[in-house]
């Protein structure tokens, strides 16, 4: 195997992982509450934006961005879901109203964005030490590996959530049918606030990871990764949570090959191409048969 | 602890679903609801359930108003209730959908003892760790009964719960029935089938066209003239 080939695994691992993660987040929001969250892009490049604030401009490590960047999400998601989670829930149709009220809010965070930070690229400046390991030959940034391993430590915390606690199973019994558990006694506005509250709070932190692969970015780099999250959560089945991870990958596969084999621009038409094919062999997705198995 | 329900009223648009509908369903006792496709049987539960919204009338539950109130706080008020398509979490293990019904406070494994009570009354205890969606329609049935059981509730609202079911199972259901009575349960019965109906409940009510045709003992039911007529039609 060529050094080329073993970078390109290396990175479609890690972006993998990555897409995977902002796959996570979007349909543990869009699988509770059936929302299409249109301004789950810009709350990953809100977090892209506190990684910047933490670390160029206040001198931190990118690591204390992490904590930060949840804790700031999930509080602005509570907010967001007080002024109109219940009303979007009580809507008849929940899905229409939620895509043109993200739609909304995605421009007014992209807005808010640019007024503070203006349209230039901004990086995140850090230097972590060493710089890089170099494995197999190749050169590996440390930034990469801390990106890597803090998604590798929250994905399966994701999972242990989802599929070992109480309110995790309540979550995806939302998925399969809400009126079974409102019926037995639950809440489930209060467990949608905690989806969305929680799905934002991981956006913000897969944004502080992004940040440390992507380091440039601009106000109106959202919309990239809400299609992304997007294309991810359809091509893994819509509600998975595995298959958030498995459609992180294989779009991540898919591009970054295509890249090596082919160049930039094809890189990101196979990965929507896959899209196409899979969800023509399979509407439901890679594992939507199987929605929120363990 | 009874359920009432007066004057019920509830209309989509310009179909009037409901009409004034009054009834009652006492600790201990069966109250059948009968009525053909269209009656207003599962407006009825939507109603009490939390599901729709009454446009009049009351819904009172030991003498608390109940009615607007959203499905988790009737459910919490104590009204249980069953579908006629029976609303199992399909990708989560038999066990597990019980274990999601919210905690009253008890500890963990007090909490999973009694959801393997609950399962080895409904005989599927052995089908603890399979998942719902393997369930054939009538274990999914005995599946929510046995959701009920966890909930303790002191209403239960059954709809079609033998539709489709084998006569085996049939029988742990209505055993099941049979007991929730004697704690002083209150239970009404949503079913097609007159013989159920005359079987388990002490009272019946006949809905035609979203009013009450006819209501009473099984036997005056039975020999009402306008449930005759709304049944089998008029001999000419």
């Amino acid at each position: 195997m060529t050094s080329l080939m073993t970078g390109a695994i290396v990175n479609a691992v890690a972006l993998g992982i990555l897409y995977g993660l902002l796959g996570l987040s979007l349909t543990i929001v869009y699988g509770a509450m059936r929302i299409a969250n249109l301004a789950h892009g810009e709350m990953v490049l809100a977090g892209s934006y506190v990684a910047y604030v933490v670390t160029t401009k206040l001198g931190y490590s990118p690591v204390v961005a992490i904590p930060t960047a949840f804790v700031l999400l999930f509080v602005l998601a509570l907010a967001l879901f007080a002024v109109a989670g219940r009303r979007l829930l009580a809507a008849r149709d929940p899905e229409m109203a939620s895509f043109l009220f993200f739609y909304g809010v995605s421009l007014m965070v992209a807005s808010g964005l640019l007024f503070l930070f203006d349209a230039d690229a901004r990086s995140v400046i850090f230097q972590f030490q060493p710089l890089s390991y170099r494995v197999l030959g190749l050169v590996i940034p440390k930034a990469r590996v801390v990106a890597v391993g803090v998604a590798l430590l929250l994905v399966p915390a994701l999972f242990l959530f989802l599929y070992r606690t109480t309110p995790g199973k309540a979550l995806r019994a939302a998925v399969m049918n809400r009126d079974a558990l409102r019926i037995v006694g639950v809440d489930v506005e209060r467990l949608s606030l905690v989806a969305f509250s929680v799905s934002a709070g991981i956006a913000g932190v897969t944004g502080v990871l992004l940040a440390l692969v992507f380091p440039a970015f601009t106000p109106f780099s959202g919309l990239d990764y809400t299609i992304t999250g997007f294309v991810v959560i359809v091509l893994g089945g819509l509600g998975s949570p595995l298959g958030a991870v498995l459609g992180g990958m294989l779009f991540a596969f898919s591009e970054q090959l295509t890249t090596l084999w082919i160049g930039q621009s094809a890189g990101v038409l196979a990965g929507f191409l896959i899209l196409v094919l899979v969800v023509a062999i399979r509407p439901a997705g890679l594992i939507g048969q199987a929605e929120w198995k363990s | 602890m009874s359920l009432q329900i007066s004057n019920l009223s509830k209309s989509y648009g310009r179909i009037r679903a409901l009409s004034d509908v009054s009834l009652a369903v006492h600790p201990g006792a069966a109250l059948g609801i009968m009525g053909v496709n269209g009656a207003g049987k599962s407006t009825l539960l939507n109603c009490i359930c939390g599901f729709a919204t009454p446009d009049a009338g009351a819904i009172e539950l030991g003498g608390r108003g109940l009615g607007g109130q959203r499905p988790d706080l009737v459910s919490r008020a104590g009204i249980g209730r069953t579908f006629q398509v029976p609303r199992s979490f399909r990708s989560l293990t038999v066990l597990e959908n019980l274990l999601v019904v919210p905690s009253r406070g008890e500890s963990p494994g007090v909490r999973l003892d009694r959801a393997h009570h609950a399962l080895e009354k409904v005989r599927l205890a052995t089908l603890a760790d399979n998942y719902a969606g393997e369930l054939s329609g009538g274990q999914q049935k005995l599946l929510e009964l046995a959701r009920i059981l966890i909930l303790e509730p002191k209403v239960v609202l059954f709809d079609e719960p033998l539709a489709g079911m084998h006569s085996d199972l049939c029988r742990v259901f209505l055993d099941e029935v049979d007991e929730m009575l004697s704690r002083s349960v209150a239970v009404m019965l949503v079913c097609h089938d007159p013989g159920i109906l005359y079987r388990l409940a002490r009272d019946i009510v006949v809905l035609h066209e979203g009013r009450v045709l006819s209501s009473g003992s099984p036997a005056a039911v039975r020999n009402d003239p306008a449930v005759i007529e709304a049944y089998l039609g008029v001999q000419h």
